[in-house]
């Protein structure tokens, strides 16, 4: 997490020296997202899901040039994913054949710094997300199933492109740190991973000023 | 899938089978004048066996006058081993041995004490341990019924666990060791002891209605004969009807693994047994009907070792004893090293001094054994239960207490006036009806049947059967493990949802 928070840290000031236009104007935007996260507990997610990934969908909005580069950027995104139940005992993994599912969905509040190359306007910033975790299967009773908030920290970078004049697409990378639903029972107490958030990927277009 | 209610029908089926009693009684008398037992089978005990366990049966000692089981170190050969023998008085023929697996059983009738003996065996280089051969006890303690009610079932969250499960346990097989479980139908003619000479009589047998023919697996009797297994106690099919009675098919009561498959081995027997032995060898006179009989550790462990040579993943002990036996202890990573969970009944005296009693006392050593204590219908430890820092799980095992009749273990077990020794000369084992019992041989049937649950769900190792049981468990007593409850009482619906990412 260090090296994550670092490297942001790192881009901001590359990006600050390099940036050939801070004065921006205010502009609104809308996109959709499609990518996919990679989730910190891996082992968890592994055992249960067969996976340590997922892609999903996402949208959101973001308001730019509130002063220079300054961005504030809110958004949504959601992975469905189904696995099975299982017992672990001593490294072993035993799946026991009833399904179950999980969702995931971060609701993420950043601001951050857009900058301008043309074009080209990367950006970096960081905030903070509330992932909702849903998890149930079947036969289970009044408190069996998960189904709680937590909220954590958010780092975001990213670039666009401008195709067209209120078009643009992009790449974006964000971080989520957050701890609490996981590491207190299940699978993942087993393998000791409290960590819920995870790296996600993902394509945007966004349509807007 | 729910819990069938059936306890009006029982009832008017004892009433029909008691009147049936009287009707029948005078056709046994007449069938009486035929004298011989089927030609191909043979009692497994000639007639010094016979006396010495009378002996056992009437002087209540713990083990078998002159019976002795031995291991020789690995590497020595037939004349070392006839060497270490060779202090045995009287000296030993080789019809006084059997070796069940790699275990000598040496019947030396010269040395009455077994416990000497052993300790002289013990004394020899070549041979690595040396004890007697225990007759270990039956875990039960019978009482009558005023009504039936299997709370048992629901206190250990059944109803969801056979949703869950469904008719998966049908892959997988269980192996009963007791006082067996009939597994034939019709008449057997054996010699008893009438009272003043001994005659052949023939005596009816039928299966347990209520599990299903095709459900009976590979069977052996250990101890008693080479013929069919048959129970002539009602404890093997008591505890068989925990594990694997017919559920939801509107007759009769409920069984945790409905579908499993039954392998009954018969290492135990009763006052019956006895007698048809003893009047086999020409041997009159009765044996003390207050001691129900026993199982040697030499049939226990041909037994266990069969069940894991023969493909069962769950085996259920309830029996026990205070006898230290290496036997039982190797029989056990035996069993379980071939994959087969083994759950053991932790002994009902702890109002006797709670001695320590074996083979319960090994389960914490082997990772895919366990020891079974009982609770009540009130989640407290019955009162009979043993306890001890060896105990590691606890389950239903019924408590005449808490309740009275009703706190009991119901399930279909033979009708018991039907061979009761004090009123009855020639028995009968054809009927069965609702039969409450209480003692951890009733708790650790739980347990198997659950294990059977759990092989079938997907967890195919012992180890974690075992490690499955504890987690899910229902923490009792003090938090955390404590010597009345272990680890807690069992939970099957728990145990067979088993682990998501968060919970």
């Amino acid at each position: 997490m260090t090296r994550i928070f670092s490297a942001f840290g790192v881009a901001a000031i590359v990006l600050m020296a390099a940036n050939e236009s801070a004065a921006q104007g205010l502009g609104a935007s809308a996109y959709v997202s499609y990518g996919s996260t990679r989730f910190e507990a891996t082992e968890t997610f592994e055992t249960v899901l067969g996976k340590t990934s997922h892609v999903g969908v996402g949208f959101g909005g973001r308001v730019d040039g509130l002063w220079g580069g300054l961005f504030v950027d809110a958004g949504v995104s959601q992975q469905s994913l189904e696995g099975q139940r299982v017992f672990v005992s001593d490294g072993s993994v035993f799946p026991l054949g009833i399904p179950m599912e999980i969702t995931y969905r971060p609701i993420d509040i950043a601001a951050g710094w857009r900058f301008a190359f043309n074009r080209v306007l990367p950006y970096v910033g960081g905030g903070a997300t509330i992932v909702a975790y849903r998890e149930t299967s079947d036969f289970a009773q009044p408190g069996d199933d998960t189904d709680e908030r937590k909220t954590g920290a958010l780092l975001l970078a990213g670039v666009d492109v401008a195709v067209a004049r209120f078009v643009r697409v992009g790449g974006e990378f964000r971080y989520r740190a957050v701890t609490g639903v996981l590491g207190t029972g299940g699978v993942s107490e087993v393998f000791g991973e409290d960590a819920l958030g995870g790296r996600a990927f993902a394509l945007r277009v966004s349509v807007g000023r | 899938m729910t819990t069938p209610a059936k306890g009006r029908t029982t009832l008017r089926r004892v009433r029909r089978s008691l009147i049936g009693l009287a009707l029948v009684a005078p056709m046994l008398a007449a069938i009486s004048i035929h004298a011989q037992s089927g030609p191909a089978n043979r009692f497994l005990m000639d007639r010094d066996q016979v006396v010495a366990l009378a002996r056992t049966i009437n002087d209540r000692l713990p083990y078998i006058p002159g019976e002795v089981l031995i291991k020789f170190r690995p590497g020595y050969g037939s004349s070392q081993q006839a060497r270490a023998l060779s202090v045995v008085r009287g000296g030993v023929q080789s019809s006084q041995m059997q070796w069940v697996g790699d275990v000598l059983r040496l019947r030396a009738p010269a040395e009455d004490n077994p416990e000497l003996l052993a300790a002289v065996l013990f004394r020899q280089p070549e041979i690595e341990w040396a004890q007697p051969n225990y007759l270990s006890r039956f875990k039960s303690i019978p009482n009558d019924p005023l009504y039936t009610r299997q709370w048992n079932l629901d206190q250990i969250n059944m109803p969801v666990a056979w949703e869950i499960s469904g008719s998966r346990s049908s892959s997988v097989t269980v192996a009963v060791i007791d006082t067996g479980v009939t597994v034939a139908n019709g008449f057997e003619v054996f010699p008893l002891w009438n009272g003043s000479r001994i005659a052949s009589f023939a005596i009816p047998f039928q299966q347990n209605p209520d599990i299903a023919a095709a459900r009976f697996g590979v069977s052996r009797d250990f101890v008693f004969w080479t013929g069919p297994v048959l129970d002539m106690v009602g404890h093997g099919t008591h505890v068989a009807g925990t594990i694997l009675q017919e559920t939801n098919n509107a007759y009769g009561l409920a069984g945790i693994a409905p579908y499993a498959r039954l392998m009954p081995l018969k290492a135990c027997f009763g006052y019956w047994e006895m007698q048809i032995v003893m009047s086999n060898a020409g041997v009159p006179g009765f044996v003390d009907p207050n001691e129900s009989g026993g199982c040697p550790t030499s049939a226990v462990v041909a037994a266990i070792r069969f069940a894991a040579d023969n493909g069962a993943k769950v085996i259920n002990l309830s029996l026990g004893g205070p006898g230290v036996s290496p036997a039982y202890l190797e029989a056990l990573q035996y069993a379980v090293q071939r994959g087969a969970f083994v759950s053991i009944a932790m002994g009902n005296s702890y109002e006797q001094g709670n001695p320590t009693e074996y083979p319960a006392a090994y389960a914490p050593q082997i990772q895919g054994a366990m020891s079974v204590g009982a609770v009540n219908r009130s989640r407290r430890r019955a009162y009979y239960s043993s306890t001890g820092g060896h105990i590691e799980i606890a389950a239903p095992g019924g408590d005449v207490r808490d309740g009275g009749a009703s706190g009991l273990v119901y399930q279909a077990g033979l009708f018991d006036p039907d061979f009761n020794p004090f009123t009855v000369i020639v028995p009968r084992f054809d009927r069965y009806y609702d039969s409450p019992l209480q003692g951890t041989s009733m708790a650790a049937p739980h347990v198997a049947g659950l294990a059977a649950l759990l092989y079938a769900q997907g967890i195919t190792s012992p180890a974690a059967i075992e490690a499955a049981i504890k987690r899910f468990a229902i923490d009792l007593g003090a938090q955390g493990f404590d010597p009345e409850y272990g680890y807690g009482l069992i939970d099957a619906r728990a145990a067979l949802r088993g682990m998501g990412a968060a919970k």
